[in-house]
């Protein structure tokens, strides 16, 4: 490899937990020079956090580390720890993935910055007052406004992406040579994200940083990335230069990765069709408002959704659309307004025919499952509820229509992976054989490759039964690739809806042009729209099915 | 604020009213005869009717309780009731003097022994709890584990009697007089006297409590231990001295205010046993020989001021939390 | 990822619930054996032998023969007296945490899934529960237990038993309401409601799960709190009273008469009894935290 001498290089790392038997990491080797962007990508689990903790002397003690990790030509695995401890947060700057766990709850932004600078300081200490003026000035340049007057905030007195701008301050507070990024953008909105990576990029650019971006989505990464690096299972499966794996990648485990990065992101494919117009709607919400305390979250609300159609509702985190989902759902009432199941009117309490008639799937089958229970048990007590004479079998034909085996119904949910529990989640909502279906970002908990299969089995279940489905999502290149019609809502207001196509082609909103803009990929899409002549495209590659 | 602020003490004025009520009651069912408690040891019944008629016993419970709210008895003319400025709580039968007055003459007593004996038993409690978390698993966890679980066995009325016994009885027979047995020498007469005279039971208030808030410490810390900002603290190069005792210590010092505030609280009532055991007049004390004498007004009068210590206890931590998270009380 | 550092420490050669559990099991083996001790002695709990039990002086005897642990001023068994003391504390303890737990669990279940003005009036009731005084109450309700005739109308055991269920339910109350709350908005519940379950379905299959291992644990961190109780209010005179045995008013015997500096045992018999089975519940509670509720920190 040519180029400048790196100035950070793993060889040979292997990480492995006790009690654990295979390996976390098992002989990874990378290299970063100054200036340079290295992408290091894979799923949860693949490894890729984990190295770099342990390569940087952030995992517990407990874990055997091998190998060799060379920072300015020292060996950090052999260093005593407090010169380790020397380097951490002076030479080496850390950027997290979720800036509300990642602050400290109950100290004010200038402490938590202030200490990273006082534990490198050499003595005699800096006054105060100047300490205060770094610190304003470093929050100043990562686009804090007014910074002087917030130092004494709390971390949850900021809004996400200024978070997420306060741990950069952070990280870059002692001019630091290498800024280790792990997944910054995912908590984020995606025009904060868009706006992060751009800090990013520009404080790289001018400090000279070299940087180690770690992501789950190659969409983001093609954005920012020189080199890229694709981890799974704890093994380097493809490594290169950016065009070249984003044009061709070699390993099929990268080309699934690069096919769920183009399905999810992707915002021009939409292969289905707006329902006939003049199709009696199966629910129409007509001026829904909604406010808590002072607090307006919903305002005049209105919308139709078509039987058999999947109709995309976005936004960004306070929007209001999980609230709308609670209302559809039944779980929350509305202030105003008023909703129509079939032209009957819908309110609370459902009647019990209307409460089967409109089923939820909520975001984390973590959460929504009861641990205690075996999934037969959870599905068969529905499909009894449901007044279905034979629960057993029931409860076979619910799994295999949401493609799980069967055999599944003795398990826990504690035995069952994330895909396949947002399966029997799935299957518990049809178990009642709904007409609609509310999924409130359905997929957003799981990994990318799953999250694909997830959506198809939706859009599956809408062919094949009639379903209609509320899908909630922050993610546009879902609802591109998914959804008959679309809804955008922006702080409470419907902004722009109806079919797909038209809407993401020629958006009418500025706020839905904003959204739209912000998608990440760009890179992404411009080399896809310049195919190589390669048979392996892999915005052609269906995901793989595992059931 | 100011709103919240309000409300908050309006609850705290509300809850003290129904305490007292509630008090009022359970002391008219539990002494079924006061007059003849209260009355000379050899009176007649007509003196006991007596007594009874000039402490209005013989009124119907409500026209009592009004009586003593609104007015209170007269006592050279001034009305000692609650609702009366400035506001009494009634007169002592058995001691002839104003309950207000009683109370607080005790209070110093009981502030002083809290007083010493929160200090140490949270400088024990947080330095051995962090210590623990910090080395989970290990012996130092293992050694102030098994120290604590000694704290937590060994009750009040144990311990005092041990700390006594040893650091009193058996040192004075070897020819160390250091600490008296019994007694209590007011702070602002002689502070060395005080302290002498409260450290036996400052270390025996403080011994229960450290073992239990040890072991609270050390899992409150140990809950926020896994959480991501403690990495940060490690990537931005903080020492581990500073990862615990700082960062894990400050996040996770929610649930020890709350209980910590609870448990003084309590105590600012009296700490009746500890009281008993060195002989230290305070309230405790003052509350149980009154209920055994059946001197009511001042058994209402030591409730209310307990009621009042743990609702002032609660409240500032309540309020503290809420300082710490920069957010409205709840 | 590892976004939590866990710290796995090497496993104690015996770990806390057994050791909790044996130290427990021999507290109760104790207790049961009471009356067998007694009647191989031939030593009753209130029997008082002047000749045998007291020297010449008239003061206590030291362990022998005859009295293992010695005796007391009155020339009582001092093993007896302890065994039966402890007894005292175990029929008070379990059955008054027993109580606190099923009424608390009760309560805080109906509070925490209360919204409006019945939140509020659980609130303001548990703010006037906590403030008020325990050991009074026991006073009052002792006083109040003796009828015209002098005699208790409950025995005291059950009167102790109300008293301090009385005082502990409130803490089972605040641990359910707070679980209940945090889950009754959750998608747990939520799943369950739009599957059309009704309230009492789900708070016994979603909701009753969940709190189940914590209210287990609690049970036993309130376990040992409520034997001191006990031991406590016998100690001020407001609960056991003697003749009968309990380790507190053993302990009160000991130090009003100071008869201890002369025959240790006096205070040490009861002081024993009492701390191994406070610690041995203290131990069991930790073991059964670990066991069954592994991801909460410790909370009182």
């Amino acid at each position: 490899m040519t180029g400048p001498a790196p100035l950070f290089e793993i060889r040979n790392l292997s990480v492995r937990f006790p009690g654990q038997g295979e390996a976390a990491v098992k002989g990874i080797s990378l290299r970063v020079s100054p200036g340079e962007t290295l992408a290091l990508v894979g799923e949860s689990g693949s490894g890729k956090s984990v190295s770099l903790l342990a390569a940087t002397g952030l995992v517990p003690g407990a874990a055997q580390i091998g190998g060799e990790v060379l920072f300015g030509g020292r060996d950090l695995l052999r260093l005593p720890p407090h010169q380790m401890r020397a380097l951490r947060g002076a030479r080496i700057g850390y950027v997290f993935q979720d800036p509300q766990s990642n602050l400290h709850p109950y100290k004010s932004v200038y402490t938590q910055i202030a200490e990273a600078i006082l534990a490198h300081a050499p003595r005699p200490r800096p006054a105060r007052a100047a300490l205060r003026a770094r610190v304003t000035a470093l929050l100043t340049e990562v686009g804090i406004r007014n910074a002087g007057a917030r130092l004494d905030d709390l971390p949850w007195q900021f809004s996400g992406g200024m978070r997420q701008r306060v741990m950069i301050a952070m990280a870059l507070a002692l001019e630091p040579s290498l800024l280790i990024a792990d997944e910054p953008t995912t908590a984020l909105d995606v025009t904060v994200q868009a706006q992060i990576l751009a800090l990013l990029k520009e404080q790289q650019a001018r400090r000279g940083l070299a940087v180690i971006f770690v992501s789950h989505d190659l969409a983001v990464v093609s954005d920012i990335a020189d080199r890229i690096l694709v981890m799974q299972q704890g093994e380097v499966v493809e490594e290169g230069p950016a065009p070249e794996v984003l044009r061709r990648p070699r390993h099929p485990y990268a080309r699934r990765l690069l096919a769920a990065a183009g399905l999810a992101h992707g915002t021009h494919s939409t292969p289905a069709d707006a329902p006939a117009p003049d199709a009696p709607p199966l629910l129409s919400l007509d001026r829904l408002s909604r406010s808590f305390g002072r607090n307006e979250v919903l305002r005049e609300v209105s919308l139709d959704i078509a039987p058999a159609e999947i109709y995309g509702l976005v936004g960004e985190s306070g929007s209001g659309k999980t609230t709308l989902g609670r209302i559809v759902a039944g779980l929350d009432r509305p202030d105003r307004g008023r909703m129509r199941l079939d032209g009957a009117d819908l309110s609370q309490p459902f009647t019990r025919a209307q409460r089967f008639a409109v089923q939820v799937v909520f975001q984390d089958p973590y959460a929504s499952l009861n641990p205690h229970r075996r999934i037969g048990a959870i599905l068969s007590e529905i499909l009894v509820r449901a007044g279905e004479g034979d629960p057993i079998s029931g409860v076979a034909d619910l799994l295999r229509s949401v493609r799980l085996d069967p055999a599944l119904a003795g398990r826990l949910p504690g035995q069952l992976s994330g895909g396949q529990r947002q399966r029997v989640a799935i299957a518990r909502a049809l178990a009642m054989r709904p007409k609609l279906i509310v999924a409130d970002e359905p997929v957003s908990a799981l990994d990318i490759t799953t999250q694909a299969e997830i959506l198809q089995l939706l859009a599956r279940l809408r062919d094949e039964r009639g379903l209609s489905i509320l899908l909630i999502t922050h993610d546009l290149g879902v609802v591109a690739r998914h959804c008959n019609r679309v809804g955008v809502l922006q702080r409470g207001v419907l902004v722009e809806h109806g079919p797909v196509a038209p809407v993401f082609t020629a958006p009418r909103h500025d706020y839905t042009r904003a959204l739209l803009a912000a998608v990440p990929g760009r890179r992404l899409r411009e080399l896809r729209a310049d195919p190589p002549d390669d048979h392996s495209d892999p915005l052609q590659t269906g995901p793989h099915q595992h059931v | 604020m100011a709103l919240r602020l309000t409300k908050a003490l309006s609850q705290a004025a509300l809850t003290l009213l129904v305490l007292l009520i509630a008090c009022f009651g359970l002391t008219r069912l539990a002494y079924q005869n006061p007059a003849a408690m209260l009355a000379p040891r050899n009176a007649t019944q007509e003196g006991i009717a007596a007594v009874a008629r000039a402490l209005r016993l013989d009124e119907p419970w409500y026209q009592q309780l009004w009586y003593y709210l609104w007015r209170g008895p007269d006592v050279q003319g001034a009305k000692m009731g609650l609702f009366n400025w400035p506001p009494g709580l009634g007169y002592s039968f058995r001691k002839q003097a104003p309950v207000t007055d009683l109370i607080l003459d005790k209070i110093p007593v009981t502030l002083s022994l809290v007083a010493g004996a929160v200090v140490l038993w949270f400088a024990w409690a947080l330095l051995a709890g962090v210590w623990a978390a910090k080395n989970q698993g290990r012996w130092q966890d293992h050694l102030s584990g098994a120290v604590s679980f000694v704290f937590m066995a060994t009750p009040l009325i144990l311990s005092g009697i041990l700390v006594s016994y040893v650091l009193f009885y058996q040192l004075t027979q070897a020819g160390w007089p250091l600490f008296p047995s019994s007694g209590y020498v007011a702070l602002t007469s002689d502070p060395w006297q005080w302290a002498r005279h409260l450290a036996l039971p400052w270390i025996t208030l403080a011994m229960v409590q450290a073992g239990t808030f040890q072991r609270i410490t050390r899992g409150a810390v140990l809950d926020v231990a896994g959480h991501d900002y403690i990495r940060t603290a490690r990537a931005k190069g903080l020492g581990e001295g500073r990862v615990w005792y700082n960062h894990a210590l400050g996040a996770g010092l929610n649930p020890v205010i709350t209980l910590g505030g609870l448990e003084i609280g309590t105590m600012l009532g009296g700490a009746i046993v500890t009281e008993t055991i060195f002989g230290l007049d305070g309230l405790g004390r003052l509350a149980i020989s009154s209920a055994l004498d059946g001197d009511f007004p001042v058994v209402i009068g030591t409730t209310i001021t307990a009621g009042a210590g743990i609702i002032l206890m609660t409240t500032l931590s309540d309020l503290w939390i809420a300082a710490r998270e920069r957010r409205p009380l709840s | 990822m590892s976004d939590t550092l866990s710290l796995p420490g090497r496993r104690a050669r015996i770990d806390a619930l057994s050791f909790g559990l044996i130290l427990s099991g021999l507290v109760v083996a104790a207790a049961l054996a009471a009356p067998l001790v007694a009647w191989v002695t031939g030593h009753g709990p209130t029997d008082q032998f002047r000749t045998t039990g007291l020297d010449q002086m008239g003061l206590p005897m030291r362990p022998n023969a005859e009295f293992l642990l010695g005796s007391d001023g009155f020339g009582r068994d001092v093993l007896v007296r302890v065994l039966y003391g402890t007894r005292i504390s175990l029929i008070v303890g379990l059955p008054a945490t027993t109580l606190a737990m099923l009424v608390g669990t009760l309560i805080g279940l109906v509070a925490g899934w209360s919204r409006g003005w019945g939140d509020q009036l659980f609130g303001r009731f548990m703010d006037v529960m906590i403030a008020f005084p325990f050991i009074l109450t026991a006073l009052s309700l002792a006083t109040i237990n003796r009828g015209a005739d002098g005699q208790p109308r409950i025995p005291p055991e059950a009167l102790v038993v109300l008293v301090i269920a009385g005082f502990s339910w409130i803490y089972f109350a605040r641990l359910v309401r707070g679980i209940t709350r945090s889950l009754r908005d959750g998608p747990l519940v939520n799943a369950a409601r739009v599957s059309g379950a009704s309230v009492p379905q789900i708070l016994w299959r979603e909701v009753l799960p969940v709190i189940l291992p914590k209210i287990a644990v609690f049970w036993s961190v309130q376990l040992p709190a409520n034997i001191v109780a006990e031991a406590t209010l016998s100690f001020l005179g407001v609960g056991i009273n003697p003749p009968t045995p309990s380790l507190g008013n053993m302990i009160a015997d000991a130090q009003r008469s100071g008869l201890y500096q002369v025959q240790p045992w006096l205070l040490l018999g009861p002081g024993l009894a009492l701390f191994l089975a406070v610690a041995g519940a203290n131990i069991l509670s930790a073991g059964l935290r670990s066991r069954l509720d592994p991801h909460s920190a410790l909370r009182v």
